[in-house]
């Protein structure tokens, strides 16, 4: 138990010394730091953003956010954690933009309608059909995480790509851990409905 | 409920995905072949979501077109130590170099001194400044009172 606290204190002492030596304009640590946080955020994203959206695009957006967000960060909470909600609240930001933008349709539109999800799925597949429903349910299982409130894509975000306990997550939410798994909940209730016709 | 012989419920669902579970949910799942396979498809959703790596080349692009946007200078910055060059320029023009030699000075007031010395109100009378408090169109109508 005193060895763990110890290895979580070293780690963390290790962190604040990239993030003082990224705040001083070291490159090498910032770039140190942002594989450290850089996977939660791509998964996040993937998640979060529907696949017409520019995956890359939105990835590199968030983490100039965090690298500009580090200047002033004080060691206050998990750094992959909030990096993993700046990446949520883009993806949201996106989409919200994207749905004001879809009162205008634009010609073609109707062509972006199709899931690509063949970086997930290989096509290889032994059994095709059994990929194709999965395909498919990926891409509602997607469209049913956008649709999730705010909070509830936060915490799943925080839970799964992340990693962080239901504790952690109330600290990084300031939220008391029956609220956050009350969150928990309803999104997995929402998400059931999907995974079961998908995956059966 | 899962005791029970019943399924695992929506709520003991959720404590099993989100936290470890209770042992009696896992006692349930140990004997329950559609509770087996319910489980089976949440690790197969969960999974494709949260094992998902993105190409690792693509990975190292984007981090490093993130890090030249973060660590570029702003165009201003550039362009601001030679604005300053220029404000200090145009302030040392502008401003006289060197102050009026002393002696110019001294030379004024020895005059004046002299003058004043001679006839001071003729001085005064000869100097422009009578011209300033009596203009001369009002010269006339004084004369007269």
């Amino acid at each position: 138990m005193a060895e763990a606290v110890l290895v979580t204190a070293r780690g963390e002492a290790a962190e604040m010394n990239l993030v003082a030596r990224a705040q001083r304009g070291d490159r090498q640590a910032a770039e140190e730091l942002l594989r450290q946080v850089e996977l939660p955020v791509w998964r996040t994203c993937r998640a979060l953003l529907p696949e017409e959206e520019d995956l890359e695009a939105a990835v590199q957006e968030v983490l100039v956010k965090i690298l500009k967000g580090l200047r002033t960060w004080r060691g206050e909470g998990n750094l992959v954690a909030w990096a993993t909600v700046v990446a949520a609240n883009h993806a949201r930001d996106l989409l919200r933009r994207r749905r004001l933008l879809a009162l205008v349709p634009l010609e073609g539109d109707e062509e972006k309608d199709e899931p690509h999800l063949s970086a997930v799925v290989p096509s290889s597949s032994p059994d095709p059909e059994r990929t194709l429903r999965a395909r498919q349910g990926l891409a509602r299982l997607q469209q049913a995480l956008w649709q999730l409130p705010a909070r509830q894509q936060e915490v799943f975000s925080l839970r799964y790509f992340a990693q962080l306990s239901l504790k952690e997550i109330a600290q990084q939410l300031s939220l008391d851990e029956g609220t956050v798994k009350r969150h928990l909940h309803r999104a997995l209730a929402r998400l059931r409905p999907q995974v079961e016709e998908a995956w059966p | 409920m899962a005791m029970n012989g019943k399924h695992l419920s929506e709520e003991e669902w959720g404590v099993l995905l989100a936290e470890e579970g209770e042992p009696s949910s896992h006692q349930h799942l140990a004997s329950c072949a559609a509770c087996q396979e319910k489980l089976r498809a949440w690790q197969g959703a969960l999974g494709q979501l949260t094992r998902w790596q993105p190409d690792p080349r693509l990975q190292a692009q984007v981090r490093a077109k993130a890090l030249q946007r973060a660590f570029r200078r702003p165009s201003w910055a550039l362009w601001l130590p030679l604005a300053a060059a220029a404000a200090v320029g145009a302030v040392l023009l502008w401003v006289p170099s060197t102050p009026p030699p002393a002696g110019d000075v001294d030379a004024i007031l020895q005059e004046v001194d002299a003058t004043l010395a001679r006839d001071p109100l003729t001085a005064l009378a000869e100097a422009p400044v009578v011209g300033i408090v009596v203009p001369e169109e009002s010269s006339g109508e004084r004369s007269e009172t």
